[in-house]
């Protein structure tokens, strides 16, 4: 686990402090409202007939993800959870760890295997706090009350930053999405437990419908000039990042397989969750 | 209460002199006051039903965090600020608060840590270490459950999953 945090320092956190201080080390805001409206016409274009919202734009729904760590973390008590949270996250998610639980039998919430992994999880975040709130400060992205906190730190070279460019395209379709839930289904799904459908109606359903516009997008010349934006070389047919997402996607394509796409959709988008099966 | 009162109270961090918000301020005198853009808006969700709200931000000074008017149908229903810059000690004038509930602060969930003085339109928010203010709201002075049933906007917090996803190297 260590090791892990090392990588994942390396990965998105060395450097980035000193980063921040230097001038032109930015993604312009300009650029990133104009990717975020292209999310925004993407959704649209695929479930305007449902529901569309206000734009994700800078300084109200879109803030800067550093600014806004720097903030919280002059609390001593966020740094702490926010090291805990950092270590429990590669504990659960990462797939070394999981390879790991898997080749011992463990379960990680069973008396044995739990007295173990606290005992980690303290050392880590003894010998790794520093670091550990470097890389909170840096992760890419996060949304809290309803705001979108993004990164935006500029690559190296003009291929990575398009690149950047079209991840961010990726993430706002995400991001835009959750703020077209209906009031309905949201109650409905907040009452639920995690392991009782609410990760999937909220992230999978959202991963489901990222997917279902990502995969109707025409890549076409005038996007790749307005997502790309200084970086755009039109010599250059850059290739697409693929999106990830959440695994829960397959079990909200699941639900789609059992009570039909159309009526996963009358649910988010409509409140209407007695057509998946819920009561308002 | 004024509307211009009631913002100049919540601008100055003046807990004293903070009654609320007047019912029915406009979503434009909030705006204007505090020098928010109304037409450039998110959507979020408010109060246990999960009710459809909007919100713009403003940057005001002593606010570090910036300032949020949370509005329906034109109408403000609460503004909220966060980190204000003020002394902790002018807490004590206000006596025992209604109510006290659980918020989020990032990764944090602080327990009991909003004090809710419901009747004179006030909510605190303070640390968990109980020595910092990190939020203030004003809304229309109403009572403890409606507050805590139809006022709290929804606090969660979600983060984009790295560990698995091919897309964060280069193409």
């Amino acid at each position: 686990v260590l090791g892990l945090v090392e990588g994942q320092f390396k990965r998105i956190a060395e450097g980035k402090a000193v980063e921040r201080t230097k001038p032109d080390a930015l993604f312009d805001w300009a650029h990133l409202d104009a990717v975020a409206s292209r999310s925004k016409a993407a959704t649209d274009a695929v479930f305007g007939k449902f529901a569309t919202g206000p734009p994700l734009a800078h300084g109200v729904s879109i803030h800067d993800a550093w600014d806004t760590k720097v903030l919280e973390l002059q609390d001593v008590s966020v740094q702490d959870t926010s090291a805990t949270w950092r270590v429990n996250k590669l504990l659960t998610g990462n797939t070394d760890v999981k390879a790991l639980d898997r080749e011992h039998g463990a379960i990680q919430g069973r008396g044995p295997e739990k007295a173990i992994v606290d005992r980690v999880r303290a050392a880590v975040i003894v010998a790794k706090r520093d670091k550990l709130l470097e890389i909170h400060k840096a992760w890419p992205a996060f949304a809290s009350g309803g705001v979108v906190n993004i990164q935006r730190f500029k690559a190296a070279t003009a291929l990575a930053n398009r690149n950047e460019m079209w991840k961010l395209f990726h993430t706002v379709v995400h991001e835009y999405l959750h703020t077209l839930e209906h009031s309905r289904y949201r109650a409905y799904q907040t009452k639920l437990g995690q392991q009782e459908g609410s990760f999937t109606l909220r992230e999978g359903v959202v991963e489901y419908f990222t997917h279902t516009v990502l995969d109707g997008v025409a890549y076409d010349d005038p996007l790749r000039v307005a997502v790309e934006g200084p970086f755009h070389d039109p010599l250059i047919k850059h290739p697409i990042p693929p999106y990830g997402g959440y695994a829960e996607r397959t079990n909200a394509e699941k639900l789609a397989g059992l009570v039909g796409a159309r009526n996963v959709m009358a649910a988010f988008f409509l409140g209407d969750v007695e057509k998946i099966g819920g009561k308002g | 209460v004024t509307a211009e009162s009631a913002l100049e109270a919540f601008v100055a961090r003046d807990l004293p002199r903070i009654e609320g918000l007047p019912e029915g301020m406009t979503l434009k005198e909030a705006a204007t006051t505090l020098g928010a853009d109304p037409a450039s808006f998110g959507r979020w969700f408010i109060g246990e039903a999960q009710d459809e709200v909007f919100y713009t931000q403003a940057d005001v000074p002593g606010y570090e965090g910036g300032v949020r008017i949370w509005f329906r149908d034109g109408v403000v229903l609460q503004v909220t600020g966060a980190w204000p810059q003020m002394d902790i000690g002018a807490l004590a004038a206000l006596g025992d608060p209604d109510d006290r509930l659980d918020f989020r602060m990032d990764t944090l969930v602080v327990p009991e840590g909003e004090r809710v003085y419901a009747a004179r339109g006030l909510a605190v928010r303070l640390n968990r270490t109980e020595d910092r203010v990190v939020g203030l709201s004003v809304f229309p002075p109403t009572t403890p459950a409606l507050y805590r049933d139809a006022l709290r906007p929804a606090d969660d917090y979600r983060e984009v999953a790295i560990d698995d996803e091919p897309w964060l190297g280069e193409p």
